[in-house]
């Protein structure tokens, strides 16, 4: 599954990993991450997120 | 319900969006001297070097403090608290009522008082004023000193040394990163940073600065005299606390806060660099994050516990992978594997059979599988193989 990127501050979202301290199980995809959820490092929206090259 | 956050740093901000997570009626202000919107602060060092603009890391846009419904107030400097009354008075005159309070008013630089620190030429490196400032001066000029090589200070005197500066940084221990490395360890960063084009000086601290206006050259301790036209003193931090102290809040180190961020006045909370909770002045981006949202949920009324933050054993220092846990000493019943092929170091203490203690410079592959280990996600024979 595609990683993402946080541009502001570096952090890889792995979709193997989830988010599990925010609720999101490990497995989900990028794209069905909840609304409203964040970067867990710094906290900048989902819109500022690219797919890891 | 009135919040007001005095500081708009991740403390502050977190604070300020977990009220408002709580509760949707609340009315919100941050005020702060800053006059740039929240950033994300650990990449400042790349703005100094004139690799990221200010707008790549700024993580929320104003639009969204509008949408939060988050009144941010900038460039507005708070003279008072006044907690008898639950107010705030800015430099300004006005006063600002609160229900609740948070001081977030972070950190700044420790300027030891060496003779001619005032000279013109000699920074700090802490906000984007401080790396405009260093920017504009560092043009034209030649050598630059760094003062302390620890994580700061080799991050700003790599940057520096991206200006095209020529740079010799100076720390007072025997070696670079005491507190995350061994001797050996320290050898190798040493090596690599040299490789980037840096100088060092250690064990040595500087005595007096000269020069007639401006700086021109830095007297070490030992009588070793370097020539400087610009310095950034990278000494360590201080809580901003000065606020507080006179609003006659419990002060130590930092603003004393309890489990629930909560000051020795009522309705007033600390969080971030400035609090100090456990005896522990933090100075760390996910420990202000943490105390920040929390300090916001109690603000808000949903009791939330702070039982402090566990500092990541992975690091990055000028692009260089850094792991460090534990004790990493040898000593009596204690076995140590080391290896440094392919210009990397691995350490691995054990105790009993039991690791104790690990350290890896300049492995990626390594370090994970140290972070790992001591996470309890795999066997020691995880990290071994890379020995």
């Amino acid at each position: 599954m595609q990683k993402y990127v946080c541009t502001v501050c570096g952090y890889v979202y792995d979709p193997e990993k989830g988010d599990p301290d925010n609720g999101v199980n490990p497995g989900t995809a990028f794209e069905n991450l909840p609304d409203g959820w964040v970067c867990p490092v710094c906290g900048a929206d989902k819109s500022l997120f690219e797919p890891q090259k | 319900m009135k919040h007001v956050i005095i500081g708009n740093g991740v403390a502050g901000t977190q604070a300020a969006l977990a009220i408002r997570k709580t509760d949707p009626q609340a009315e919100i202000s941050i005020v702060s001297e800053s006059s740039h919107l929240f950033y994300y602060r650990p990449r400042l060092i790349e703005y100094l070097a004139g690799e990221a603009t200010l707008d790549s890391f700024t993580i929320h846009k104003q639009d969204f403090y509008e949408k939060m419904s988050i009144k941010n107030v900038l460039s507005t400097e708070v003279a008072k608290i006044i907690p008898g009354d639950n107010r705030i008075m800015t430099k300004e005159g006005s006063s600002v009522p609160y229900d609740r309070l948070l001081v977030a008013t972070g950190a700044s630089c420790f300027i030891p008082r060496i003779e001619g620190v005032d000279k013109e030429g000699i920074f700090s490196m802490r906000s984007v004023g401080d790396a405009d400032k260093i920017r504009e001066y560092a043009k034209g000029k030649a050598k630059a000193v760094v003062i302390g090589g620890g994580l700061q200070g080799l991050e700003t005197a790599h940057s520096l040394s991206k200006l095209g500066l020529e740079v010799t940084c100076v720390e007072v221990a025997k070696w670079l990163l005491p507190r995350q490395l061994d001797a050996e360890g320290a050898r190798l960063l040493q090596r690599l940073l040299e490789e980037k084009g840096l100088s060092f000086v250690f064990p040595d601290f500087a005595a007096s600065f000269g020069g007639k206006d401006g700086v021109e050259r830095v007297t070490l301790k030992s009588g070793r005299q370097l020539d400087a036209d610009l310095v950034v003193i990278c000494a360590g931090i201080r809580t901003r606390s000065r606020l507080a102290k006179e609003a006659g809040l419990k002060v130590n180190k930092g603003v004393v806060v309890d489990d629930h961020l909560q000051t020795s006045a009522a309705g007033v909370y600390a969080a971030g660099d400035v609090a100090e909770h456990n005896q522990r002045v933090y100075g760390l981006w996910p420990a202000a994050k943490e105390q920040g949202e929390a300090a916001g949920l109690n603000m808000a009324g949903r009791t939330t516990e702070y039982a402090g933050t566990t500092p990541s054993s992975t690091l990055k220092v000028t692009g260089i992978d850094l792991y460090s846990a534990g004790d990493f000493n040898s000593g009596q019943g204690r076995s140590v594997l080391s290896s440094d092929h392919d210009g990397a170091y691995r350490k691995l203490v054990l105790e009993g059979g039991r690791p104790i203690g690990a350290i890896v410079v300049n492995d990626a592959q390594a370090m994970k599988a140290a972070s790992e280990v001591f996470a309890g996600k795999a066997q020691i024979e995880e990290f071994k193989k890379y020995f």
